[in-house]
């Protein structure tokens, strides 16, 4: 079931990523920077609210009338600055959904990746709580509809005394002292958010918290605009002696409050919980966990303590300790609690490579079921069963463009866990076999790596801007890089037509350069 | 060479995720019940009696005890529930034992009870026990009332002058 679930929750996205390349171009696609807008709408409503907390006054009749006059005397900087902070925050709370959908439909919940996808169920609960926090502020007929419901639905707890709703139960109950904690809260509850927004990227190297700036400016350009088109502004101010009947509710944030009104508190309590626990329980309800615990391999007899996977590795699974016999020298050492099997550490280690004269090919750190000694059979076996004329070898990522697709007489297919896991020196080896034309390596598309980095890194290995470096002598058109997300397999079939094109190009010695820089 | 499509694209989905967050930010109405409903809110908080009666330690006792402990009268601490009833037009709404808060229940008994109401006339009856063994209700309020659309009316209670009131 969850399998299912997992394949359709992928099958929108991904349709949805491509069809924004499109239009956003990779830089720039929102849904490859779901959690970078996240951050980035969070920073928009700390300096806005830090700005309306100014004019902000904390008592019962201020309150209200301190956001009027911000809204209506100061609306072309302070009513702005308003709209900007609801409409930011209800941004968050979709593009949050968004990435929690996302990174479900992505399987990046398992094995090493359970810490962030477990850390970010809290995170909701904080989210929600603070933007609704913030709604009993400004102390119109909203606030008195939510300060009511909620007490009364906190107070449904056993734990949680009645007495919570009787504080909002009349005007004369109301006190100065509780909006001033109320401020408080609506200042501390983010505060904890951000602390658990820091703790929910702590696991991974590198984490992308800022979008990129065409679409960051873009983002802000809009919000400013709806700011100004549909100004937020308050209801009728808040009045404990008469209900609210209708409501202009924020249905990003209350979605759930009607059914608070219509199913009765247990019951929403029992559908919150429950989705969060199961949520919180995901990764060890996996049926995969078996295949997702494989991890990294460190073999000290050829590992030389460069620290290049150290430096690479996009999960921080590795650490440098002193060697186990070698003395002064480091070595790797993996842990297997963090590592994602992603094979980026093996990608970058020295000693996987293939020109070496040893009876038998060990790398200093490997992926158990992808060793270099492994791939490089495979790779001769593949390359054995070629029979056309201009003969290929992709190398691809299990992640993105199925390569599969393109496989025949003269193109050999070889599938890794992730392009980052191919050493340069193994792409350089095969280009010199002297029956191959030329290797394509492909992977995920560069602003959506499934292992973070893999796309990164390889990039920069093979255009010598990061260790190992490309160091090719069969000539730099018979490597070619390529980069596209799942089901672009229309894609990689052009640009290897494309390929094809270009090897018969410099071939026949009328062009230069095809390759892949 | 500017890239219409590309730049009209992004402009289409921008202007797709404003109006998304411009209307559900506080459309479409909620309509929480009909406009000419009121409501009644029952929240009060009281002490219930002790149960039990005080007692003189005997010398006997007095003398088993840590000097520092030598009092000579003793009193149980648990407390009564409260029973409470709530009756609007001679129908019961509410009726309720609320049991003292702690663990040697000897707190407080609270309730908060919200109840939604057709407005014009009706007749209100309170009443309440603060002691199991009381026969009768010895606080009471019965009061006919009209209630306006909307209106909210809070039943509390004055525990220093041991009547309810109205908010």
């Amino acid at each position: 079931m969850i399998k299912i679930l997992e394949r359709s929750t992928l099958s929108l996205f991904q349709f949805l990523e491509n069809t924004f390349n499109q239009i956003f171009g990779e830089r720039w696609n929102p849904w490859y920077q779901l959690g970078a807008l996240s951050f980035y709408f969070f920073w928009i409503v700390t300096v806005t609210g830090l700005y309306l907390f100014i004019f902000f006054d904390t008592s019962i009749n201020g309150a209200f009338e301190s956001m009027e006059s911000l809204t209506h005397n100061q609306w072309f900087f302070g009513g702005i600055m308003r709209s900007l902070h609801r409409y930011s925050s209800d941004a968050m709370a979709i593009t949050v959904t968004l990435h929690l959908l996302r990174e479900f439909g992505l399987g990046r919940f398992r094995g090493a990746r359970w810490f962030s996808w477990f850390s970010g169920v809290p995170l909701l609960w904080l989210l929600f709580a603070s933007a609704i926090g913030g709604y009993w502020l400004v102390w119109d007929q909203l606030a008195q509809y939510v300060s009511e419901i909620t007490t009364e639905w906190f107070g449904w707890l056993p734990f949680i005394s009645d007495s919570l709703a009787r504080n909002f139960v009349s005007n004369q109950t109301l006190s100065d002292r509780l909006f001033s904690l109320l401020v408080f809260m609506h200042i501390a509850i983010p505060l904890f958010l951000l602390m658990g927004m820091f703790i929910h990227i702590k696991r991974i190297k590198l984490p992308k918290t800022n979008p990129p700036k065409g679409l960051a400016r873009g983002t802000l350009a809009a919000l400013i605009l709806l700011s100004l088109i549909k100004p937020a502004v308050s209801m009728d101010k808040a009045n404990m002696s008469v209900s609210v009947t209708a409501i202009d509710l924020d249905w990003v944030y209350m979605n759930v409050y009607p059914l608070l009104d219509s199913w009765g508190y247990g019951a929403v309590w029992a559908l919150l919980v429950g989705l969060s626990g199961f949520l919180a329980l995901l990764p060890w309800l996996s049926p995969d966990k078996k295949k997702a615990m494989r991890v990294a391999e460190v073999n000290p007899d050829n590992c030389n303590g460069c620290s290049w996977c150290y430096q690479d590795c996009p999960f921080e699974a590795i650490t440098m300790i002193d060697h186990e016999y070698k003395k002064g020298q480091r070595q790797a050492q993996v842990d297997p609690d963090l590592c994602t099997a992603c094979g980026i550490c093996a990608g970058s280690c020295p000693s996987a490579t293939p020109f070496r004269h040893v009876d038998e090919l060990i790398s200093g750190i490997e992926i158990p079921d992808f060793s270099i000694e492994h791939l490089r059979q495979e790779t001769h076996t593949k390359l054995d069963a070629l029979t056309g004329n201009q003969r290929l070898v992709v190398f691809g990522c299990d992640h993105a463009t199925d390569i599969k697709r393109v496989a025949d007489d003269q193109t050999a297919v070889i599938s890794l866990p992730c392009a980052g896991l191919l050493p340069p020196s193994f792409a350089d080896y095969i280009s010199r076999q002297p029956e191959i034309d030329g290797v394509m390596v492909s992977g995920c598309c560069t602003e959506d790596c499934y292992f973070r980095k893999g796309t990164e890194w390889t990039e920069q290995r093979f255009h010598r801007e990061r260790l190992p470096h490309l160091r090719t002598k069969a000539g730099k058109e018979k490597v070619k890089l390529f980069w596209a997300g799942p089901k672009e397999e229309e894609k990689l079939h052009t640009a290897l037509i494309q390929y094809r094109a270009d090897l018969a190009f410099h071939k026949a010695g009328e062009t230069e350069g095809a390759g892949f820089d | 060479m500017i890239n219409w499509k590309f730049w009209i694209g992004q402009a289409l989905c921008y202007s797709l995720f404003i109006a998304f967050i411009g209307y559900f930010s506080n459309s479409p109405k909620y309509q929480r019940f009909p406009d000419d409903q009121a409501t009644i809110k029952l929240s009060l908080r009281h002490a219930g009696q002790i149960l039990g009666e005080c007692r003189n330690r005997s010398e006997k006792e007095l003398a088993q005890l840590p000097p520092n402990m030598r009092i000579a009268k003793v009193c149980p601490r648990e407390r009564s529930p409260l029973l409470l009833d709530l009756l609007i037009n001679g129908e019961m709404v509410y009726s309720e034992e609320l049991i003292p808060r702690g663990l040697h229940r000897d707190g407080l008994s609270s309730v908060y009870f919200r109840v939604p109401v057709d407005s014009g006339n009706i007749d209100l009856k309170v009443r309440m026990k603060d002691h199991t063994s009381q026969n009768d209700y010895p606080y009471q309020l019965q009061k006919s009332l009209q209630l306006a659309p909307a209106q909210v009316l809070v039943v509390d209670f004055d525990s220093k002058t041991g009547e309810f009131i109205i908010l």
